[in-house]
């Protein structure tokens, strides 16, 4: 069992551990005014028939740490939707940049003000449109697999945490699966696996044949440990600074696998939601443990610890541990990078 | 020339130069009341850097129904509401939910650029200026496009990142090769005058810049081939510098007309609002350097033109500022 989930300030200066860079405290205090601004609405975002509020949360985490289950498993409450990505961060960051730049006519009055107004009302609106797909629901759950950042203070944030060489794995088989559209596309997948990836798209049980050679790539096993080590650090960071004031639940993906019920009810409760009246989980609709395997499927295998099978050789341990060896000491998955 | 700067030639109607169809302010929703009581509406004045954005905006600020400030920039929230609302995942992929954060955000970019109507009371359009693309954000605005020879904006440019050390200039590839005229015009602020041919001496730079104008130059066209074929999204007005330089009254009017208004309210020109075409004197570190036309011959060397000429030869003479490319 993994020890608990501790973060130790370790000195640095921002999120990503960089120097200071010039604005950051005015970006920071604007972030803040927005999320403040955005927080009225946020706990009120419109009111039922029946006089009660609808409120919004966040669940977040690193790509492939679960999040698509956590948020299966939330919505089988009754007064929980958690459908999908709003990525409202696209506006509400540029917003906070934006009026933090002070070149910019919008980073002075009134211009400002109308321009936070506006993004408020914009963030309203547009849960309110999401929250219109299911009228019974209390609270409105924005799963989107990006760092956490002060978007709408106060509102709570589940984090899903797994430990990253799963992660990896499983996002080399999603990115073989999909053909890696954002990061170079099937050349880039050709380049990187060679034979390998017209044998995986022939049969994509092919890794399990060969599992030394997913992750063979120094390149892409660096960049995606990178990645996810630098998404840890970040979400740390910003959980521990956004838990002063809105609640926060960090949940790992091997215990939810290990006691999926005590998990759930956690998060439940973390939305004042009474786990009785919760659906049972259940295989059809995606929210027991584990899957059958798939391996060319969106919903692959599900497993924790399956990362032994395919870190055979020393090479990918090394590349992992030197980009992201800390941020798996940091969250207790190893007592150190020598592993 | 790479066929990424092709320059689109929507068809052979299209005009380079003049009008694209004109938007009726009676089209336009509802918006704020000047002091007159006259309803107010907001515009856009578009532009590459170093295009005349700056004068064009002064001139219109000399009608006293039109203010134009800069520069606000909303672009980039634009391409955040965009990057929100592409990918079929997003809930806010969902048509409804789409058009929802589409209309509010025009709306939001209305009522921001509205804010400053308080540093002039009595006008009834109020512009952003920013130096960017055009990129319809309220739906049925007109716009009003800067545009100048590339090659004078080459070296406006150049000279501009020298004065003030912008990021652009200060990348690597670039600084590595430029740092020291750059620190040499610091020093001395007439080293380019005195050393003409070193502002452009750097290739990959004059490629980088011309490259990006062109770039530019076909998302303006894209716009305007798309306000064409539809008015409701928004109107545009090309304006060359060069037109500017040889008549400014009668081509500001022609921005006064444009949004309606009537040229004979507009103030004259004065040097004091620096409105008069030119500069008094060179001041190489000046926002407002020279402003000459077809300056870009005193810092030109030949490998600075046979660069220009792959990189926008077919643009120069598609747009009338060469008749072939033996220049």
């Amino acid at each position: 069992m993994p020890a608990p989930i501790r973060h130790n300030p370790s000195g640095r200066t921002d999120a990503h551990g960089a120097p200071p860079v010039r604005g950051m405290k005015r970006l920071r205090r604007a972030r803040m005014a927005l999320a403040r601004r955005i927080a009225g609405p946020h706990a009120h975002v419109s009111t039922r028939p029946d006089g009660r509020e609808r409120r919004v949360f966040f669940l977040r985490g690193a790509p492939r740490s679960g999040t698509n289950w956590a948020a299966a498993l939330l919505n089988l409450h009754p007064k929980v939707i958690c459908e999908g990505e709003f990525h409202l961060e696209n506006f509400i960051e540029v917003a906070q940049r934006h009026v933090a730049a002070e070149h910019h006519a919008t980073s002075h009055e009134p211009a400002r003000a109308e321009l936070l107004a506006g993004v408020e009302d914009l963030v309203e609106r547009t849960i309110r449109a999401g929250l219109a797909l299911s009228p019974g629901a209390e609270w409105v759950g924005d799963r989107t697999p990006r760092p956490v950042r002060e978007l709408i203070a106060g509102a709570p944030i589940i984090w899903m945490c797994r430990d990253g060489r799963d992660v990896l794995v499983s996002w080399m088989y999603h990115l073989l699966r999909t053909n890696a559209p954002k990061i170079g596309g099937a050349e880039r997948m050709k380049g990187a696996f060679g034979d390998d990836y017209d044998a995986y798209k022939r049969d994509p049980s092919h890794f399990n044949v060969y599992p030394e050679h997913l992750l063979g790539d120094e390149t892409l096993v660096r960049e995606l440990s990178r990645t996810w080590g630098e998404h840890i650090r970040n979400d740390l960071d910003a959980l521990d600074r956004i838990g002063r004031d809105a609640p926060t639940l960090k949940v790992r993906y091997e215990d939810l696998l290990a006691d999926t019920e005590a998990r759930r009810t956690r998060m439940y409760e973390l939305l004042g939601l009474d786990p009785g009246e919760a659906r049972p989980i259940g295989r059809r609709d995606r929210t027991a443990p584990g899957f059958d395997e798939k391996p060319g499927s969106f919903y692959r295998k599900g497993e924790a610890g399956d990362w032994k099978h395919y870190f055979v050789n020393d090479d990918a341990r090394r590349w992992f541990a030197e980009e992201a060896g800390a941020a798996l000491v940091e969250l207790g998955y190893e007592r150190s990078t020598d592993w | 020339m790479s066929s990424t700067l092709a320059v689109k030639r929507p068809n052979d109607t299209m005009p380079i130069r003049g009008l694209i169809p004109k938007r009726t302010p009676a089209a336009r929703g509802e918006g704020d009341q000047c002091a007159q009581g006259e309803r107010r509406q907001v515009f856009f004045l578009r532009g590459h850097p170093r295009s005349g954005t700056n004068w064009a905006g002064n001139l219109l600020n000399l009608h006293p129904k039109i203010l134009v400030l800069g520069e606000f920039h909303l672009e980039a929230v634009s391409k955040g509401i965009e990057r929100c609302v592409s990918e079929p995942w997003h809930v806010t992929h969902d048509p409804a939910v789409k058009a929802l954060i589409e209309q509010r955000f025009g709306e939001m970019v209305e009522e921001v650029i509205l804010t400053q109507a308080a540093h002039k009371p009595g006008a009834t359009w109020i512009g952003d200026r920013t130096p960017r693309e055009i990129r319809f954000m309220a739906p049925g605005a007109p716009h009003i496009l800067m545009m100048r020879d590339p090659r004078d904006v080459l070296v406006s440019y150049t000279f501009h990142q020298m004065t003030v050390l912008a990021d652009e200039i200060r990348r690597p590839a670039f600084w590595e090769h430029m740092r020291a005229d750059a620190e040499a015009h610091r020093d001395d602020p007439e080293h380019f005058l005195k050393h003409p041919q070193r502002l452009l001496r750097h290739g990959p730079w004059v490629r980088f810049v011309m490259r990006c104008w062109g770039m530019r130059l076909d998302e303006d066209r894209e716009a305007m081939q798309k306000a064409e074929a539809d008015p409701s999204v928004g109107s545009v007005l090309l304006v060359r510098y060069e037109d500017l330089h040889a008549d400014t009254d009668r081509t500001r009017a022609e921005m006064y007309r444009f949004l309606g208004l009537d040229p004979s309210e507009g103030e004259p020109l004065s040097p004091e609002t620096a409105t008069t075409p030119g500069f008094a004197r060179e001041d190489p570190t000046s926002q407002q350097r020279k402003g000459m036309v077809g300056d870009w011959r005193t810092n030109a060397n030949d490998n600075t033109v046979r660069i220009i000429k792959e990189e926008l030869g077919d643009a120069l003479i598609e747009l009338g500022y060469e008749k072939d490319t033996n220049w």
